[in-house]
């Protein structure tokens, strides 16, 4: 309700006006006068009115139209404000008042402008004071105002604490955090250069902007990070830091548990995550990205995994249900759901590392498993432990069986595996050369009397440094035990046929002929007419690279076996069924097979297996589904 | 070409001199694993022969022999359980003296 003359004459009458000429005069002059100076005849009225004692009821009649004047007024700025100030103030140029009747004066025509001009006034603090308004709340605009710009000139400096420099930050904290969770990812990845920065979030971070920084985290992660041109060692990586830094910024791990979920939902679905944390953890090289998991790994875990609930706390009030706050490694290894892919995936590696070592030199590798199981809990790696006490045990025994039989030459060694411990062990059989034979024999009758009861077989694994003397080198090579048998079949003779070798050494034609292609790349034997023949003249021997390694089992010798082995089933399950995902498939194909032998591929070996029918032309693949090509 | 092996490092499997499909009648697990109770294959589990020809991890014809109700049975065959020792003998020794305590009770 706007307030018009007659509510306040209501509650301060006017006082009556005498009439005479002076006063006529002089009030005229006042209500009307238009920034214009009095004539010399008003000035005269305006002494005698003001010696009359007649002026105050002039005034008050001036004040009244002022306020009416005013209240109908809309100011835009602050300078119309100063220049009405300066319009009702001309009169009393020219009348003499008492201070109190001045002040009175000049508290209602401030009071008026004031109220007209709250939201704009604070752009002049000078002109604000000089009205009466409280400028504390200008100074803060104004020190925030500078505070803004000083926090847009810190975008993207995180290494320094906002705070620490400001102290008039508290002004502005919300305008800082927003900043920063606009740059979270960012401030995420540069972990720990962003230390700072993130501690600037947990000290000013606002309750209600929790969500928000959780959700500009979680969009960023899903449009930046968590698409297909990510490697996952990068992703590995961030989520590593989203850890820390989330941690950082609230210590509980309320706010990591949600902003992780995107990435940990994504990286289960990485077919390449679990080997390259247990390669992170199992080979800490400087090179490797993750070596920081090596790193954490090494750090002592306080709390055994048993004993969580004994310190039991209630989970924080914006917690979701499963609500987890573990370490890195912890964290990593809780993305799947069970532990045993992990424990797969390190029975692999332990083997590879185990089965590579010289003379039985497991401590290490033994120091790793005591570090892992702390972290994976002591139950899981019940396979790990046997492996090393196998090796334990092969070097008890082979050092018993030479001590026993001193005959048996100390260039021959064995380790011998539980066989149902191990992870892919391969099931070729063949026969050792004959001049590790009699050797073979009496370690194995010694192994009778060591192991009582117990019987040895011989792999393929393992290696055998071999001696190659041609007619004008000598040539020595480190190789797997059936290269080393298929080339000690030549000592003395060549021209054999694969029929030939694959029957002597009672090996499978598929090891011997990869075995003997070893041999014809290494350019000691050269294949003519279906028969394999020594190269006794060595000219053209490719220099170096003749220190090789066991050759491992190869993506490309497994995918051959999927590949005649299991296309049929295959075939016969998409006629069926019409289109399966790769999940599928492979867990038909594992349910087939099961009974006979264990199915060896892993859902990734049958997903490239697939892929390889497709472009083959074998098969189309739609949506994720896998469909036999030109079928309808 | 003369051919020279310098070093050998075989790798082999163990397992129980005992026909291969064969598995621990209690337990039902492959003797080359190990009883319910144990970690460690080999020795640490060994298995033992009765003259009965059957065969069970040691730790699961002990148990079963410390049942008042297996009178000393073979849980196979229902004869007296009698380990056998000497030459087919298998596992550590010290076991079948244990095992025949049972039988001097029995």
């Amino acid at each position: 309700m706007l307030l018009n003359k007659s509510h306040f004459q209501k509650v301060f009458p006017l006082p009556e006006i005498p009439t005479d000429n002076d006063t006529d005069l002089a009030s005229n002059w006042l209500l009307n006068h238009e920034h214009k100076e009095p004539t010399t005849r008003v000035k005269t009225a305006l002494k005698n009115v003001l010696a009359s004692g007649a002026l105050w009821p002039i005034i008050l009649q001036y004040i009244e139209q002022m306020r009416s004047q005013i209240l109908a007024l809309d100011f835009e700025n602050v300078r119309q404000v100063e220049r009405t100030r300066r319009f009702f103030m001309f009169p009393l140029h020219f009348i003499t008042l008492e201070d109190y009747e001045a002040n009175q004066f000049l508290r209602a025509l401030d009071s008026l402008l004031r109220f007209k001009s709250g939201k704009f006034a604070l752009d002049d603090k000078f002109f604000s004071e000089s009205i009466g308004l409280d400028t504390t709340e200008y100074d803060n605009l104004q020190t925030e105002k500078s505070l803004v710009e000083q926090i847009k000139q810190h975008a993207g400096i995180w290494n320094v604490s906002f705070a620490e420099k400001y102290e008039e930050i508290d002004l502005s904290q919300k305008e800082l955090v927003s900043l920063r969770i606009n740059e979270i990812l960012d401030i995420v990845k540069s972990y720990p250069e962003s230390i700072p920065a993130l501690n600037d979030i947990r000290q000013f971070l606002d309750p209600s902007q929790r969500l928000q920084l959780v959700n500009e985290f979680t969009k960023n992660c899903n449009r930046y990070l968590l698409h297909a041109g990510s490697n996952t060692d990068d992703i590995i990586l961030c989520y590593i830091s989203t850890i820390r830094s989330f941690l950082i910024v609230d210590p509980r791990g309320v706010l990591l548990d949600n902003a992780s979920r995107p990435i940990r939902r994504y990286l289960k679905d990485r077919s390449d995550t679990i080997p390259l944390i247990v390669d992170a953890l199992m080979n800490p090289r400087k090179e490797n990205k993750l070596s920081v998991l090596a790193d954490e790994l090494k750090m002592v875990t306080q709390i055994p995994v048993n004993d969580l609930h004994l310190r039991w706390y209630p989970d924080p009030i914006d917690a979701l249900p499963d609500f987890k706050k573990q370490d890195i490694i912890e964290s990593l290894i809780s993305i799947f759901d069970t532990k045993e892919v992990f424990v797969t995936e390190f029975s692999h590696v332990f083997a590879d590392e185990l089965l590579s070592l010289k003379s039985f030199q497991f401590y290490e590798t033994s120091r790793k498993l005591d570090l892992l199981k702390s972290k994976f809990g002591e139950g899981e790696f019940n396979n790990l432990d046997v492996m090393i006490r196998d090796i334990l045990d092969s070097k008890l025994t082979d050092h018993k069986a030479h001590t026993l039989d001193r005959s048996i030459s100390r260039d021959v060694q064995f380790t011998i595996l539980s066989y149902m411990y191990w992870p892919d062990l391969p099931e070729d059989e063949f026969q050792v050369p004959e001049s590790i034979k009699p050797t073979l024999k009496q370690f194995e009758d010694q192994f009778r009397i060591i192991r009582p009861g117990r019987k040895m077989k011989q792999t393929k694994l393992g290696s055998a440094t071999v001696q190659l003397q041609l007619d004008n080198k000598t040539l020595k090579f480190e190789v797997s035990p059936p290269e080393a048998a298929i080339i000690s079949l030549f000592h003395n003779s060549s021209g054999l046929s694969l029929d030939h070798v694959s029957s002597s050494l009672k090996m499978g034609t598929e090891l011997a002929e990869k075995s003997l292609s070893y041999w014809v790349d290494q350019s000691v034997l050269k294949f003519e007419d279906g028969l394999y023949h020594v190269l006794e003249n060595q000219k053209d021997y490719p220099p170096a690279n003749n220190h090789n390694k066991v050759i491992p089992e190869t993506k490309a010798s497994k995918s051959t076996e999927i590949n005649t082995n299991y296309w049929p089933f295959v075939k016969g399950m998409l006629e069926n069924l019409e289109a399966l995902s790769a999940e599928r498939i492979y867990s038909f194909l594992k349910l087939s097979f099961s009974t006979e032998k264990t199915f060896g591929q892993s859902p990734t070996d049958v997903r490239d297996q697939l892929n390889t029918w497709v472009t083959e032309d074998r098969l189309d693949l739609e949506d994720g589904q896998y469909k036999l090509k030109n079928f309808k | 070409m003369l051919v020279d092996i310098l070093e050998w490092n075989g790798v082999a499997t163990w397992s129980w001199d005992v026909p291969s499909e064969e598995v621990c009648g209690i337990c039902r697990v492959s003797f080359d694993a190990t009883c319910s109770n144990c970690k460690i294959p080999g020795d640490q589990c060994p298995l033992v022969v009765g003259e009965c020809t059957h065969r069970f991890h040691m730790h699961c014809i002990v148990k079963w022999l410390e049942i008042e109700t297996s009178k000393n049975l073979c849980p196979m065959c229902r004869r007296s359980f009698k380990a056998v020792h000497g030459e087919k003998q298998l596992g550590g020794s010290q076991v079948l003296s244990y095992i025949e305590s049972f039988n001097f009770e029995g």
